[in-house]
Parts: C-alpha cells; structure tokens; sequence
C-alpha cells in the first residue's frame, strides 16, 4: 500500500472522528449566557458578601418608589438619606452560574401579569442615528441561535466531512496515475499571467478563509488555548486582513472570468462526463472526453465565481452597516457570507485534492504551466488534439479549433 | 440576592430626555453615540407612548453569545459589562441585540467599527473601580457605590425604574393597580425571559 493511501486512511480516521465528535455536539442544546462576575458588599467590618450587596441596592430600588417616606414604606423599612452605604467590590467567578441563568429566566407570579408579548416595535426618534427609533427586533435572538448553532456547526459538518470524504476517497483509490506513465514531453496549459492570477487569487482566498475561521470559531476554539488578550488581538488583526485581502480576490476572480469564462460554458460533453464519473474510479485512462475544462473543473470555476462574487456583494453590505437594509437583511447578509464561504472552502479542499496529492501530473499545469502530454491525451483528449493540431473526431468545435495562442 | 432590571413605564414618561441627557453626562459618552435613547411609538396618533429604551442587561444576552472576542460579559446581579481591549468592532452585537444597545465611534466597517461603546448600568468595566481608566474608557461606577444608574434616578417623573427586578416590578405593579392601567413592562419578555439556547 503506498504512502499516500496510508495518509489517506490517517486524515479519513481523524476527520471522520472530529465529524462525529461536531454530529453530537450539534445536536446538544447551546449553552446559556452564564455571568462570570459576582458582587459583593463590604459594610464596614466583615468580610465583603454578596448578601450585603444585595440588601443596599435592594434598599436602593425601594427609593424609586411612590411617596416614599423614612421609615416603613410599601412593608419595607426604607432609609431615605440615600442608601448606598456599602462598597461594592466586583471578583471574578460565580458559583453555579449556570442555575441563576436558569432561576433569572423563570417567570415570577409577580411578573407574569406585567409581562408584553414580544415583537418588533419601530417608532420615531429625534435622535439621526441609524436605528435609534427601533424600540425592540426580538429577532437578534433567533439570529443568535442561527450563527452560534446551525452555521456554526454546520461549518464544522461541511469542512471535518469533505475532508473524511476525500481521505477515504484517497485511500480506497489512491492517487490517480497516468496510465502510459509520463512521456517526459511537455505541452503548454496555462500561461504565466494565468499563473500568477491564479496563485494570487488563491492565496488571497487561503488568507480570508483562515481570519474568517478566527472570527468564526476563535471564541470556541481558541479562547481556552491563548486567552482573552491573545484571541482580541489576532480577531482585530484578523478582520483587518480579511477586509484587505478580499481586494486581490475579486481582482482575480474577475481576471478567472475574462480568461476562462469561455472555456467554461457548460456543454452536452460535460453530461456525459459527469454520468462517467469523470473517469476517476479507473486505472486505464480511458477517461471520458473533455475539451480545455472538464465538468469537474467547470463546477469550481462556476462554484469560485458565483460564490466568490456573493462573498463580495454580501461582504460590501457588512462592510456600510445598514446603508441599504435593515436588522432582517443584515442578519441575512451576515448568514450568508459564513454559509457561501464555509461552502467555498468544502469545494477548495476538493479543488486542492484533485490538483496536488489526488492526480498524477495536474499540479504542473498551474505550477509550471506545462503538463506532460500523457495526461493531457487521458483528462483533456479534445484540448490536447486540438492543440497539438490532430483534427478532433470527436465533437469538432469551430471556436476552439482556432490555434490557441496557448499552443505548444 | 438582586438582580439588577431597568423598567420604563410608558404612561408616565413625557420624552423630556433628561435620562439621555444625564447618561451623556455623568459617563461622558463620546459624540455621535447614546447609551440611553427615548423612543416614540404611533407618534401623533392615539396611544402615543415613549419609552425610554437602553441596554436592558438581558438574562441569556444575545450579544455575549455572539461576541467572537470575550468583549461581553456578564456579572451575578446581571449587569452586561464590556471590555474595550478585546473589542474589534465586528458589530455582532449589534445584530443580535433586540433593544439597538451597542454604539460604535464608525459607521463603516472597514476593518472595524472602532471599540463598541453601551450602557453599563453604571457600574464601569474591567478596569480597577473608581480609577481614571476605567471613568475613561466606561464612565462612572456608581454601582460600587450602592448607587442606582443616573438616569433612572435622575427622572423626574419615575416613569424609568432601575434597580432589584423584583422591587421594581412590585412598584409597577403596585403603580398600575392604584391608577388603574398600565401597559406592562416594555421589552421583559424579549430581555428576561426569552432563551434561544435551544
């Protein structure tokens, strides 16, 4: 068995037991908000207590009450000279914040009469601020809900699962090999502006993906690991970075468009590639036809674009909060910005897998522009008939059959 | 033990705006930014009420949830803090806070909104209490000294009630017995006692 099926085999155990571990947690019911800061009272001799504290702002609310008198008021004995004679000292740590959550959302008799239905409620403000008139959006909270658990999750499902899928993948099929092996003559694929666009859009993609992971996943993930002041840093330098590499990516997605919009409409050809399963499943090279991209890569090209200029459009709203929406539509923007990127970086890594490690002979074709004639004869038949001048047989096509300047 | 609420009684406040007006003053909010706001609802029609609205120091506050920083947190009479250091003006807490509490020094986010700003219930932040960097960065802690937020104690009309959730809403109550109406406790439901941990 060779090595890269044994790695195979290593990333699909890992991934698959980290998909496991995020199926479980994802169906555990989100922690409550827990208070990690507790009061106390110091009233002058003793050792400060919450029970203190409590008592003065307690005797402190009572003020606030009608025709309040020195003495007892309302059953209380209330001191009108002001209350507030004991320090309050704030520590770190409550014991049990998990029940007084609870207890604080458990609705007193008291309370039950005087509570409103909840819902959206817009007035007027004399303030100009944006959103000042909004009074109450309980729609903050199902957001919430819908960033810290279904997308949050759901992220954890598309990357641990596309990565089990291809290290199994990997090792039940193992690298795909040139069947006639490598000829050692080369014919030319990508020129070197196709090149340097491509490297520049996909690191520019590696550097959003990553900072918008820390954004994302840091507090889960990273908080417990680095701290508080480490993770503040890295998120403040990680929004910075995202903002400043999206201009490199859209500039290339862009130029992927004008250079190979083209060769990527989709046609008949790319039918019968995809019910062929493009080939991958066998060893001769009889792989079906394709012309300059075959299905597979039309579906990135086709993936990395729309995604790439939803990632664009939903990102320039979040970057002018509510120039043009309101709460609705910024949540939504907000959602759809993680869910299309969490997609585009479950595609990449197939991208990644079929170029590098899963394909004898691809990564030359974006590295140094050259692939070796046997593999462009087995993955991309038309093409290379038509670049080495052999009359395609096959579905002649009267706009690709021009001489590209491409050409060997 | 306490847990600290804000309760605006819609049919006594006159929008005279001394509660905002106070705020800005005892913390000295920077401009362009409110910590307490008054809202007008069916303006000019009948039932015309205002309401004075802030952070309402939510039970299973939304912005702490979605914080992707440590930048909210929350104390054991439930007043929502914020620290300024970790803050990357994200505007999260933003989106999920139902009540528009959180203000930032930017209105674009290119990079960051500049260091998040909101009510404290007067009660500081992070830094030493009663220090100049904390009277800096978050305004006064009256809270460390038994005092209620300023603006509840500053209305002339009592509409704006701060302090011990359970003393506030016996007032109200109490309120709304004696004169016979009341419109309820504005926000509560969405504040204290809705959960979406689910």
């Amino acid at each position: 068995m060779s090595a890269a099926r044994i790695a195979g085999g290593i990333v699909a155990l890992l991934a698959g037991l980290l998909l496991g571990v995020v199926v479980v947690l994802s169906f555990t019911r989100e922690n409550l908000v827990q208070p990690e800061v507790s009061v106390a009272g110091a009233s002058g001799r003793g050792e400060a207590s919450p029970v203190v504290a409590a008592e003065a702002l307690i005797g402190r609310s009572n003020l606030l009450g009608d025709r309040v008198e020195a003495g007892q008021t309302r059953g209380v004995s209330v001191d009108t000279d002001g209350g507030g004679r004991a320090d309050l000292v704030f520590r770190e740590g409550v014991a049990a914040p998990g029940q007084l959550t609870s207890s604080w959302l458990t609705i007193g008799e008291k309370e039950a009469p005087i509570l409103p239905e909840a819902r959206r409620i817009q007035g007027i403000s004399s303030l100009p601020y944006r959103n000042a008139a909004s009074f109450e959006q309980p729609g903050g909270r199902t957001w919430r809900s819908l960033h810290n658990d279904q997308v949050r999750y759901g992220g954890g499902w598309i990357i641990f699962g596309v990565l089990a899928a291809l290290g199994l993948f990997l090792f039940a099929r193992g690298r795909v090999k040139i069947a006639e092996g490598k000829v050692g003559t080369t014919i030319k694929r990508f020129s070197a502006t196709e090149r340097a666009n491509h490297w520049m859009t996909s690191s520019a993609f590696v550097v959003m993906a990553l900072t918008g992971l820390v954004i994302l996943y840091g507090k889960p993930l990273l908080l417990p690991l680095i701290g508080e002041a480490a993770l503040g840093d890295l998120a403040w330098g990680s929004a910075w970075l995202h903002m400043a590499s999206a201009v490199p990516f859209v500039i290339g997605v862009t130029m992927m468009v004008v250079f190979w919009l083209f060769h990527n409409i989709p046609t008949r050809l790319d039918w019968e590639w995809l019910k062929r399963g493009g080939g991958l499943l066998r060893d001769d090279g009889k792989n079906p036809p394709a012309r300059k991209f075959n299905a597979g890569q039309k579906i990135v090209f086709w993936g990395v674009t729309l995604g790439g200029f939803a990632l664009l459009a939903s990102g320039l709203l979040l970057m002018y909060p509510f120039l043009l929406l309101g709460y609705g539509g910024m949540q939504t923007a907000q959602l759809s910005h993680a869910i299309i990127s969490l997609l585009m970086i479950g595609l990449i890594f197939g991208h990644i897998y079929i170029g590098t490690i899963g394909m004898e002979g691809a990564f030359a074709a974006m590295w140094s522009g050259w692939v070796d004639r046997n593999w462009a004869k087995e993955h991309h038949s038309i093409w290379y008939r038509q670049m080495t001048g052999e009359v395609g047989a096959q579905e002649p096509s009267s706009a690709e059959a021009a001489p590209g300047e491409r050409g060997p | 033990m306490a847990r600290m609420k804000f309760l605006c009684d819609s049919d006594r406040c006159i929008e005279c705006n001394a509660c905002a007006t106070a705020c800005k003053n005892e913390n000295e909010v920077p401009w362009g930014m409110v910590r307490r706001r008054v809202v007008t609802i069916n303006d000019g029609n009948p039932g015309e009420k205002s309401i004075a609205i802030s952070c309402m120091h939510c039970t299973d506050a939304p912005c702490i949830a979605v914080c992707p920083v440590s930048t909210l947190y929350q104390n054991d009479i439930g007043i929502v803090l914020h620290d300024k250091d970790t803050c990357i003006g994200c505007g999260y807490c933003f989106y999920a806070c139902p009540f528009g509490a959180p203000q930032y020094p930017r209105d674009t986010n290119f990079g960051s909104r500049g260091k998040m700003d909101k009510c404290t219930y007067c009660a500081g932040g992070p830094e030493e209490t009663g220090s100049q960097a904390e009277f800096e960065k978050y305004g006064r802690n009256r809270i460390a000294e038994g005092k209620l937020p300023l603006c509840a104690e500053v209305c002339s009309t009592r509409a704006l009630l701060a302090g011990d959730g359970d003393v506030i809403s016996d007032i109200y109550r109490e309120r709304t017995e004696h004169r016979g109406y009341g419109s309820g406790a504005w926000g509560w439901t969405t504040a204290y006692h809705a959960s979406d941990a689910a």
